[in-house]
């Protein structure tokens, strides 16, 4: 592939990744994420046959039967902010 | 001491679980230079430790191990107990919920000391990227233990404990153990559940113990694997019997790769695993060649697909239900990315972005599927290498532990530090690493063993006759606190 990352990508990227990139680390993350692109591109891909998928065994059902999960308390254990029923997040409308 | 010389000790009441445990917590506190733990846990050890001694008196079963100290790497869940993954974004949190593995251990017998330090979400080769410091290497403190499972290795072989619980997506077991002269094994990936076990890439990832010998590695993969239903990538095949273990190579045919795939290895490491291979035949080995060429894009499609899927997994974390909140003021948006960006560390947020970008629409096909098909063919290789032998000997690492610092600087030369530990997690096979001598340094040299899928029993049967010829008896020698 070879591609050169510019900062316009690494910012399409890091708005994916939802992680801020500070103005004064770009440069820096550039060239360490050019460094992995590069590091990655050292693959010779042309002759990588398509496969199909490889996951083995197939996925395990259970009985629908009801199980116990996490309780009301566990689950908002460690809560930024909650009413004990939600949890409370900024909003998110006009956004 | 040795698991198994620890149980027979209690056995014989020469010494009690609480003497155990009260001994390990010293160590501990004399040594905490070496940074190995996170966060210890000493009064609930030593009450464990009196159950255990009372249960002993009463004549009940103690599990496989009897009544032991032991300490777990801080991904494992452990409720009332903070687990951090070493990590600024779980600095505070306390889990709901037990690791089924933590569950099977204590029911056997294992009593945790406390959460041991490593990389940051197990990012790493050398435990530098953890947000509570560095862990150091007890044969040398300027050296890195290795990593992920950097505190793990540390705490074994500095012997604060007589075992730990690591986690090993592309090496992070063997690895650490190789550069510290333990024993590090990582099973079958669904041998162990991952219940309860913060995930890096959940087709890769597989908890496994570090020990100070093979018969001890052997009694922790008993005490802690299975299948569990609450896992639904466990697997259902019974649990190896190890009646076999101390019966020798027995005729065993070990594989060795073409030199071509050495070309990396120092001096000192082309020399040992020369050696290694002869300690082998001397053990009654027949040694053949094997050659597994998709071994020179492994790491390369194991850094896409481990990247790609620790984008997914990672994404949890974003200040909403658990973990650290920071920017709630600014909007839902601002939150997330304020907590991600300013709570998970350099070498975490790099990771995110490599494979939240090899995942993306343009590249998805030329980056992600192509790796998938790669391991896919590393796989077919390997099932082919093992219709020609029963196990793959190969070193652990290239060189043998650098310095904290060294690499640090340069994540693409981390990176290399894997070369031969990848292809064990890409195809879902077991592996070991032993210690079998010292490099011209002095620090300790770690070969690897390879396995076919769910035959740990042959894989540790050959690793404990390897170990016996080698007779590696070198230990760390600590400075005093």
């Amino acid at each position: 592939m070879n591609k050169p990352i510019t900062a316009e990508i690494l910012k399409q990227v890091a708005e994916l990744a939802k992680l801020d990139v500070p103005a004064e680390r770009m440069d820096d993350l550039i060239r360490e994420f050019q460094k992995m692109i590069s590091y990655v591109d050292e693959i010779n891909f042309s002759d990588v046959s398509e496969t199909k998928n490889q996951l083995e065994p197939s996925l395990p059902l259970r009985a629908d039967t009801p199980a116990q999960g996490l309780d009301r308390a566990g689950t908002f254990a460690n809560a930024p902010e909650t009413d004990g029923q939600s949890f409370i997040v900024p909003l998110v409308l006009g956004e | 001491m040795l698991i198994s010389e620890a149980k027979a000790a209690l056995v014989a009441k020469k010494v009690s679980s609480r003497e155990l445990v009260d001994h390990a917590a010293q160590a501990i506190a004399a040594h905490q230079d070496l940074n190995a733990f996170i966060t210890t846990t000493f009064d609930r050890a030593k009450s464990e430790a009196s159950e255990w001694d009372r249960r002993r008196l009463r004549g009940e079963d103690t599990g496989v191990l009897g009544g032991i100290p032991v300490a777990l790497k801080d991904l494992l869940l452990t409720p009332g107990v903070r687990t951090t993954c070493a990590s600024k974004i779980l600095e505070n949190f306390i889990p709901p919920y037990e690791a089924s593995c933590v569950t099977r251990l204590k029911a056997n017998g294992g009593i945790s000391l406390g959460k041991l330090n490593m990389d940051e979400f197990a990012m790493g080769s050398s435990n530098e990227n953890s947000a509570f410091g560095v862990v150091k290497n007890p044969w040398d403190p300027e050296r890195t233990p290795g990593g992920s499972s950097g505190g793990s290795a540390a705490a074994v072989a500095a012997n604060l404990v007589a075992a730990t619980l690591g986690s090993d997506t592309g090496g992070s077991i063997r690895e650490p153990a190789a550069f510290t002269g333990i024993v590090g094994l990582k099973p079958t990936y669904g041998r162990v559940s991952r219940y309860g076990v913060i995930a890096f890439a959940s087709s890769l990832d597989q908890v496994g113990p570090l020990t100070q010998s093979v018969e001890d590695a052997a009694l922790m993969l008993q005490a802690i694997g299975g299948h569990d239903p609450k896992d639904a990538t466990s697997a259902t095949q019974a649990m190896p019997s190890f009646a076999d273990l101390h019966n020798g190579m027995n005729g065993a045919t070990l594989g060795v790769p073409n030199d071509k795939w050495l070309a990396d290895l120092t001096p000192d490491m082309a020399k040992a695993f020369a050696d290694t291979v002869g300690a082998a035949k001397a053990a009654g080995a027949k040694i053949v060649q094997v050659d597994i060429t998709e071994m020179q894009r492994a790491t390369q499609a194991y850094y896409v697909i481990c990247t790609a899927e620790a984008s997914s997994n990672l994404a949890r974390f974003d200040g909403s239900r658990f973990g650290a909140s920071l920017g709630r003021e600014h909007g839902l948006q601002a939150m997330y990315k304020k907590t991600r960006s300013e709570k998970f560390g350099r070498e975490v947020q790099r990771r995110i972005l490599l494979g939240t970008f090899v995942l993306s629409s343009g590249y998805y096909d030329a980056y992600y599927n192509k790796a998938l098909n790669i391991r896919a063919a590393l796989k077919a290789q390997l099932a082919q290498a093992f219709t020609t032998c029963d196990a793959i000997l190969l070193p652990t690492t290239p060189y043998t532990a650098f310095k904290l610092g060294e690499k640090i600087t340069d994540p693409t030369q981390m990176y290399l530090a894997d070369i031969y530990t990848v292809m064990c997690n890409l195809a879902g096979l077991p592996g070991i690493s032993i210690p079998v001598g010292l490099c011209s340094k002095g620090l300790p040299i770690g070969m690897q063993l390879m396995g076919r899928a769910f035959d740990e029993s042959t894989l540790l049967r050959c690793a404990r006759a390897l170990e016996k010829q080698v007779a590696f008896s070198a230990r760390a020698k600590l400075r005093a606190a």
